[in-house]
C-alpha cells in the first residue's frame, strides 16, 4: 500500500501533432484537456485542480490560471511546474498527493508548448533565445541543448568503448515504430547510414540523433479510484512513482553520465514492490538517442553499457523482450515530453491498438529535465 | 566586426571577484573552511553543509571529463567560431567546470587528456577561463 494506491488516471488526451495551423501553448493544452475530459466522460465542473508545465516558446507567468480560465475550471489547486521533460509525470504525482490528502478530488494535468509554430528558423538558436543569457558558467562557452547531451554521449561511448553507429540504432528503432502509425509522416525505414550521414550537430550527435521540434499538448485526468470507476474509461492505477534529483549543471554532476533517473526509478520500483524485469512496456524520454540509451540503463531495464544494443537488436521492438517507445517516441513525434504518458496509459488499459503489447501488466512512463538534473518515473497498471 | 555579441559573464556581488581574478590570469576557487573541498562560486553551501569558504588560487591544471565539437551554434555570435569545442574539465583541486578547449588540434582531443587554463581577457574586470591541451 502507498498513497497512490487509491488513485487512478481516468482519462488521457493529446492535441493533434504536426498539423498546419498556428496554436498557442494554451490552445494546445485546451485541445488535449478537452479530449482527456471526453475520454473520462466528465465536464469542467467535475475538475477542481489544474497542474500545467511552463511552455518555453510561449512563456506566461501564471500559465495554469490561463488554462483553467479557458476551460472554466473552478480550481482549488492550480500551479505550473517548471521541470521540463519530467513535468508530466511529476504533475501526476503532485496531483495524486493533493487528492490523497483531500485538497482536491479530480485534477487536470497537462503539458504543452508551441515550439513548432513559434520557433522560427534555426531551432537551436530559437530554443536558446527563449531565455535571456543568464548562466555565467555555461553561456559564454556557446553551450546548446544538443551539446549537453553530446557531452553525455561522448562520456558514455568512452566508458563502454561504443561508436557513433551504436547511437544511431536508437533513431532506426524509433522509425520502425513511428512509421507504422496511421498518421505517420515518414513511412520508409531509416538506415544506420542515413543517421551517420545526417549533418553533425554536436559530436557525436547528428541531426537524426535529435528529435524534431514540434507543437504538442497532452492531458490526463487524475482522480480517486472510486470516482474513476464511475467514469467512462477503464481506470489505470499508479503502482509506483518516484522522482530523482541531482545538481543542475552537468559539470557539477560527479558521476557523468549517471542520471537522476536512477534515483527516481528506484523509488518507483520500491513503492510498487516490483523490479525492472517486471516491466512489460516502457515509454522513456528520447529527445536524443543518448537520452533513450541512458534511460534504459539508469532505470535498470538493461545492464550498464547495454542500452544501445537493446535498440539495435530488436529487444525494444514490439514482440521484443522490452517494447519501448511504442509510438515512435519523441524521436518521431517531436519534443513532446508528455507523449510517454497517454501511450503508457493506453498500454495499461489494453487499448493501444496496433501498438498494444500483449498482457501488458506493468507499463512504465519516464521523463527527464534539466537536462539531467531531475527525473520522474511512473509505473502504471490495472 | 560582427553585429552579434557573444554573451559575457554578468558578475554579481558573489561572483565578481572570480571573474575579476580571471582578468589577472588567476583562477580562484572557494575552499571549504571545514572540510577543505573546493567549489566554483555556483555553490554557496559545501556538501559537508558548511557555509564558510576561503578563496584559493587554482594551479589551473586539469583533465577532460567529456567534450563535444559544436557544429550548430546557439546564437549568430558564435557562428564565426564553428566548429568549437566545449568540454567538462576536472581541475587538480577536484572542481569541475565547463569551458572551451582552444589553441588545440581537434584530432588530439580525448577524455582524460591533460589541459591547462588560459584566459580570455575581456577588460580589466572581466576574464573567462578557457583551456588548452598540454603537449605530452
Amino acid at each position: 500500500m502507498n498513497i497512490y494506491s487509491s488513485l487512478a488516471i481516468a482519462g488521457v488526451g493529446e492535441a493533434d501533432l504536426f498539423v498546419d495551423r498556428v496554436r498557442s501553448a494554451k490552445d494546445l493544452a485546451v485541445e488535449a484537456a478537452l479530449k482527456a475530459m471526453d475520454d473520462a466522460g466528465i465536464r469542467s465542473h467535475d475538475i477542481d485542480g489544474v497542474i500545467t508545465a511552463s511552455p518555453a516558446a510561449d512563456p506566461h507567468f501564471v500559465f495554469s490560471s490561463l488554462v483553467g480560465e479557458a476551460l472554466n475550471i473552478n480550481a482549488r489547486l492550480s500551479t505550473a511546474l517548471q521541470n521540463a521533460g519530467a513535468s508530466p509525470m511529476l504533475g501526476v504525482m503532485y496531483a495524486a498527493r493533493a487528492i490523497a490528502s483531500g485538497e482536491a478530488h479530480t485534477v487536470l494535468v497537462c503539458e504543452s508548448d508551441s515550439r513548432g509554430a513559434k520557433f522560427k528558423g534555426d531551432k537551436i538558436q530559437a530554443m536558446r533565445a527563449a531565455r535571456p543569457w543568464s548562466d555565467d558558467f555555461e553561456d559564454p562557452f556557446g553551450l546548446t541543448v544538443p551539446a549537453k547531451y553530446a557531452l553525455l554521449a561522448q562520456a558514455w561511448m568512452h566508458r563502454y568503448g561504443a561508436k557513433p553507429q551504436d547511437l544511431a540504432g536508437v533513431a532506426v528503432a524509433a522509425r520502425e515504430h513511428g512509421r507504422r502509425q496511421p498518421n505517420a509522416l515518414k513511412k520508409e525505414p531509416l538506415s544506420i547510414e542515413a543517421v551517420l550521414n545526417s549533418p553533425m550537430i554536436a559530436s557525436p550527435l547528428r541531426a537524426l540523433d535529435c528529435c524534431p521540434v514540434s507543437d504538442w499538448g497532452g492531458a490526463l485526468i487524475v482522480t480517486s479510484l472510486e470516482r474513476a470507476r464511475d467514469m467512462k474509461s477503464k481506470p489505470v492505477r499508479i503502482l509506483g512513482a518516484g522522482e530523482g534529483h541531482s545538481a543542475y549543471h552537468l559539470h557539477e554532476t560527479r558521476d557523468l553520465p549517471s542520471l537522476a533517473t536512477h534515483l527516481g526509478a528506484k523509488r518507483a520500483f520500491e513503492m510498487a514492490g516490483l523490479k525492472p524485469s517486471d516491466v512489460d512496456v516502457a515509454q522513456v524520454f528520447d529527445a536524443f538517442s543518448i537520452a533513450a540509451i541512458l534511460a534504459l540503463e539508469e532505470i535498470g531495464l538493461c545492464e550498464k553499457g547495454e542500452g544501445a544494443s537493446y535498440f539495435s537488436s530488436g529487444k525494444t521492438a514490439l514482440g521484443g523482450v522490452l517494447p519501448t517507445n511504442t509510438t515512435g517516441g519523441m524521436m518521431t513525434w517531436g519534443n513532446a515530453h508528455i507523449i510517454v504518458l497517454p501511450e503508457a496509459v493506453r498500454q495499461a488499459r489494453g487499448e493501444a491498438g496496433i501498438n498494444q503489447v500483449k498482457d501488458a501488466k506493468v507499463s512504465l512512463a519516464h521523463g527527464i529535465g534539466g537536462p539531467m538534473s531531475l527525473s520522474s518515473t511512473l509505473l502504471l497498471g490495472q | 566586426m560582427s553585429e552579434f555579441k557573444k554573451p559575457q559573464p554578468s558578475p554579481t556581488a558573489w561572483t565578481q571577484s572570480f571573474w575579476q581574478n580571471c582578468a589577472s590570469e588567476r583562477l580562484m576557487l572557494l575552499r571549504c573552511s571545514t572540510c577543505g573541498a573546493h567549489h566554483l562560486p555556483t555553490r554557496r553551501v559545501c556538501s559537508c553543509s558548511a557555509i564558510k569558504f576561503e578563496a584559493v588560487e587554482s594551479v589551473g591544471l586539469g583533465e577532460i571529463i567529456s567534450y563535444t565539437e559544436v557544429h550548430r551554434a546557439p546564437d549568430p555570435a558564435f557562428k564565426a567560431e564553428l566548429p568549437y569545442v566545449i568540454a567538462i574539465i576536472e581541475l587538480q583541486e577536484g572542481v569541475r567546470l565547463m569551458s572551451n578547449i582552444i589553441q588545440s588540434e581537434a584530432k588530439d582531443l580525448g577524455i582524460g587528456k591533460k589541459v591547462q587554463c588560459v584566459y580570455e581577457i575581456l577588460d580589466e574586470t572581466l576574464g573567462v577561463p578557457k583551456f588548452k591541451l598540454i603537449k605530452d
